[in-house]
């Protein structure tokens, strides 16, 4: 957005004048000094020159690479055909053989696949994206087309987390993730305001600057890659890494694959041939951290995994030198992982501006009773029968059309249609099916006493729902607000594995800011949707307090129920237009309960079920009724 | 299904038939016996290829912990079988009741069908496959350009007497699951569109693998994998610094380092065809059975594929190991494996199946079984 002016005079923003993105910079080098490391995920806000970097890459890359690689960009509503390959139509028809387009994937062979918004993009296509990275192959059997074909890329994605995470499939399988979430100060950002300044009034003199500090970063990518083969890693420095990931919990052993990656990039492009510290250090930044797990590790397991590397030590230990030089790295890298770990679910979107944008342009939303339809979703199948906006399907269209091409041809009746000959009823129409399962989102007021209990009956509701997940492709997920915020628990998925994970303990306390829970609610509804999520339900367990509003500049004197109140009423209505179904589930004990839970579920639309000592069967048996109602 | 088109018809535009022959473009495969650790899924694998009837493995697991890698370097140790020449499902020319259409034409004035010795087909089943290529259908070129209805083969014709592989096996459309398991059950592929009407073997081991977390998997289709097996990380030190350290060496010189590997890839590929000719000497004592059946009863594991697995698994076990009789040592090692996944499901159970079987078995053998075993075993 920010970049729209520059990018109508077609001047690219330099790389060197973009004020804080050093880590983002620095992975990128890497990745073009060993594109083996697979790619870089780089997330950061709109607007903070994710667009620039990747020009930028673009440039390394190619300037960098013998024979011109490939930069193929892939844009977020990329569908499974665009990636792996379809039917050329017109050639087909007019060679009356089969040419077949080569897809996005097998195109970007050798060189650099860029993907913008990549957490926004389908699930089918995320799929064919992870396939390709792992395998460097591009294996396709669709619509009369079987090929394997080579696909070996680096993969550039770039994304803002405030609208979701990349798939884990995608993160995995890719070296380099990072957070480039630098907070200018107020030094850096009077210099980026300077030098955007002078590049709106100057482009050619800041542009020499630029393609200076470029040309300096392409000659160091190419002496990088020369000395690459020549960096000599010790086993004890993998040893280290390996020690570090252990404790991290970093899942799968691909990880350290990327660790000793990037540890020999890093030194390359520094043009050593031996690992320093900063080697590590880049290692443990870029690939290790973000994929910690250990953030609070139950102690058991903490232990366990303590003695089980603590076995392997000794052995391992030789001079006391070596054993200090290990144990003071170990010290630096817990504070690192520990810097890196913790945030990253605290970033609480701004509710209120949620609000206000809610009323103005999003679109209305129809109720998603969806399977199988002629419109959009993926391709099935193809039938003959038209029915309105249908598609053709061309691939079936020519395949009922073929056996007759002898018999038309000479019969001479279709004189004027090509060397394929095709009668009226040989036209076939695609079929689609979007996926139809319904995304059922749990609401916890995670506040109060009783909050361990609510939590208690959601799970249980909610892992008897994903028992017959499979039945639905339903998919679940589940969210706790108390205090000031609302977090995402789990984001929606049909795992079992991944829900037993998440659902332990919780914390508890506070005042309930109500509104913030069903607007995160909304919001991860939303998200799922874009992948492809039909008919949603809010199941929000509470005992109707709602004692915080969400505006922060209300008088505090006055009562504030009105104005939470309010809030409610509008998110109702946010909920309504985006078709989203709710229940609001009671659990206050009868004679204390005094209706308050009734007037939240009137003011927010829902409906309203009393269920004070609903164990987790009782909160299931009610959504599921419900749901059935809706899927019919 | 290999005939070579030879056309080129342009830049950037490949045939998609006329590549599929060209082979896999990644030159090397990495070695199986130079996978560290994984020590379940590797035998699993092993097995299934001992006995094809086992029906199977199924493999769950994290990411990146070398799932796929497994699978893939199992091509390398897969015997040569005898085919029909010619054949587009491989058909075996010992078996005449199961031959194909095609083959049973060339059969008809009695004539002895040429053979060729090939190895055993590793096939993939990649995402997004549609139906028309996973069973087969009309050639359009060949109806465009000839005018003839010809059969286009697909790949459960190409999978027929081999092994089918399925990796992100739980994102499956619903559509192949049915089709996979309806062939699966006959072990014939029965094609009637596009105004043709095929019907060919097709019986293969379903291979596939994984992350849970990606979504579960249907329990028709769990059901039909013989084995199941979980991946975890590698979580010992030494064991990881090995991983990475092999993964280097294999990706700076894959050549020099599958020669590497060599002798032990040969020992272990003469160890799997000489248990595949054991196999069926292999005897499997009664008070053995008893012993399985009584583990499944006890587990409630519904339907009678989790016995017949487990002895299959015991026998092929037994003959991996050059011996004659199963002991109780191969029954104890593929429990796990064979029942896990049928399991009645309890999604709040934390305690693992594998733990839950292992004391069941335990508990089982204290009892009763312990003397009589011991003694044949």
């Amino acid at each position: 957005m920010q970049t729209s002016a520059r990018e109508s005079r077609n001047v690219a923003y330099p790389l060197g004048a973009v004020v804080g993105l050093n880590a983002a910079r620095r992975a990128i080098l890497m990745l073009a000094t060993d594109p083996g490391l697979k790619g870089v995920l780089i997330s950061s806000k709109a607007g903070s020159g994710k667009s620039i970097l990747a020009r930028a890459a673009r440039e390394v890359f190619q300037s960098a690479t013998n024979g011109n690689p490939p930069f193929v960009e892939a844009p977020v509503n990329t569908t499974p055909d665009m990636l792996l390959a379809r039917l050329d139509v017109e050639r087909t028809l007019s060679n009356s053989s089969m040419v077949i387009e080569m897809g996005l994937l097998a195109r970007a062979d050798g060189g650099l696949l860029y993907a913008d918004g990549i957490n926004l993009m389908s699930g089918p296509a995320i799929n064919h994206i992870a396939a390709a990275l792992e395998s460097n192959l591009v294996m396709i059997e669709r619509e009369g087309i079987s090929a394997r074909l080579p696909a070996n890329f680096a993969l550039l994605g770039t994304f803002d987390r405030a609208e979701g995470e990349v798939s884990p499939a995608i993160a995995d399988r890719v070296g380099l993730l990072i957070e480039a979430v630098e907070e200018l100060d107020s030094g850096e950002r009077e210099e980026m305001i300077r030098r955007v300044l002078s590049f709106d009034k100057d482009e050619t003199s800041i542009i020499e600057k630029y393609s200076a500090e470029t040309g300096r970063a392409i000659d160091a990518v190419k002496r990088a890659r020369r000395l690459l083969p020549r960096v000599r890693i010790e086993r004890d420095e993998i040893h280290n890494l390996a020690a570090i990931a252990l404790r991290m919990g970093v899942e799968g052993n691909r990880a350290d694959i990327f660790a000793v990656r990037a540890m020999r990039a890093s030194a390359a492009l520094d043009g050593r041939d031996r690992i320093r510290e900063e080697d590590f250090q880049a290692a443990i930044e870029f690939v290790l951290a973000p994929r910690a797990k250990v953030a609070p590790v139950p102690p058991t397991q903490e232990q366990q995994r303590a003695e089980k590397s603590e076995g392997e030590e000794p052995k391992r230990r030789s001079p006391d030198t070596q054993e200090f030089e290990a144990s003071e790295r170990k010290n630096r890298h817990q504070n690192v992982a520990e810097f890196m770990i913790e945030p990253r679910d605290g970033a609480i979107p701004e509710i209120q501006g949620m609000l206000k944008r809610n009323k103005g342009r999003r679109p209305t939303l129809g109720k998603r009773a969806d399977s199988i339809n002629a419109r959009a979703g993926r391709y099935i199948g193809s039938t003959p029968s038209n029915s309105a906006g249908a598609r053709i399907a061309v691939d079936a269209t020519l395949r009922a059309a073929a056996p007759f091409q002898k018999s038309r041809r000479a019969q001479n009746r279709y004189p004027d249609t090509g060397p394929v000959k095709i009668a009226p009823r040989d036209l076939r129409y695609k079929r689609f099916r979007r996926r139809s399962g319904m995304l059922f989102v749990f609401v916890v007021d995670a506040s109060g006493s009783m909050a361990a209990n609510r939590m208690a009956q959601a799970k249980g509701a909610l892992m008897r729902l994903l028992e017959k997940a499979y039945l639905h492709r339903d998919h679940v997920a589940l969210i706790s607000y108390q205090r000031s915020e609302a977090r995402v628990l789990l984001e929606p998925t049909r795992s079992v594995a991944s829900a037993r994970r998440v659902i332990e303990a919780m914390p508890a306390g506070g005042t309930t800011p109500l509104a913030a829970g069903l607007m995160r609610g909304l919001e991860t509804v939303r998200l799922a949707r874009l992948h492809g999520a039909g008919n949603a339900m809010l199941i929000l367990l509470t005992d109707g307090r709602a004692n915080t509003p969400l505006s922060r500049d209300v008088d505090e004197t006055l009562d504030p129920r009105p104005v939470i109140l309010d809030e409610l009423k509008q998110v109702g209505l946010a909920l309504g237009k985006e078709a989203v179904a709710s229940i609001i589930v009671d659990t206050k004990s009868s004679f204390l309960s005094s209706g308050e839970a009734r007037v939240l579920a009137d003011a927010i639309g829902a409906e309203y079920l009393y269920l004070p000592r609903a164990d987790a069967a009782g909160v299931f048996n009610a959504v599921s009724s419900v749901a059935g109602e809706l899927r019919r | 299904m290999t005939k070579q088109k030879k056309r080129s018809s342009g830049k950037g535009i490949e045939h998609g038939r006329s590549l599929s022959g060209r082979g896999n473009p990644v030159s090397h495969a990495y070695p199986f016996t130079a996978i560290v650790g994984q020590e379940e899924m590797k035998l699993a694998l092993v097995l299934a290829v001992i006995d094809p009837y086992i029906g199977g493995v199924l493999i769950m697991g994290h990411r990146g912990t070398g799932k796929s890698t497994a699978v893939r370097a199992l091509a390398d140790l897969l015997p040569q079988i005898a085919k029909v020449k010619g054949c587009y499902c491989g058909c075996d020319p010992a078996r005449v009741a199961e031959l194909c259409n095609d083959c049973r034409a060339r059969l008809s004035p009695p004539r002895r069908l040429p053979v060729l010795r090939a190895p055993v087909p590793v096939v993939d089943l990649p995402l997004g496959a549609t139906e028309d290529r996973v069973c087969g259908s009309l050639d359009i070129e060949r109806a465009l350009v000839e005018g003839v209805k010809a059969f286009e083969p697909g790949l459960l014709a190409r999978a027929n007497r081999g092994f089918l592989y399925i990796d992100e096996v739980n994102l499956l459309e619903d559509h192949l699951v049915d089709l996979l398991l309806d062939v699966a059950a006959s072990g014939r592929n029965v094609v009637e569109r596009e105004g043709i009407s095929v019907s060919h073997p097709s019986r293969f081991v379903l291979v596939g693998s994984g992350n849970p977390e990606e979504g579960e998997l249907r329990p028709q289709l769990l059901d039909r994998f013989g084995l199941f097996t979980e991946v975890e990380t590698v979580l010992d030190l030494n064991m990881r610094v090995e991983i990475v350290e092999r993964r280097e060496r294999f990706e700076r010189a894959a050549s020099e380092f599958t020669d590497e590997y060599k002798r032990q890839q040969e020992a272990l590929k003469q160890r799997i065809s000489r248990a595949r000719r054991l196999l069926d000497r292999v005897e499997i004592g009664r008070d053995m059975l008893r012993l399985i059946a009584e583990l499944c009863i006890r587990l409630k594991v519904d339907g009678h594929r989790g016995e017949l697995t487990m002895a299959r698994a015991a026998r092929a076990l037994a003959a991996l190991g050059g011996r004659r009789v199963v002991s109780l040592d191969d029954a104890r090692q593929v429990a796990t494996m064979s029942l896990r996944h049928r399991l009645r499901k309890d999604p709040l159970e934390r305690l693992g199946s594998g733990l839950q079987i292992e004391q069941a078995l335990e508990s089982l053998l204290g009892s009763r079984f312990q003397g009589r075993l011991e003694a044949t075993g």
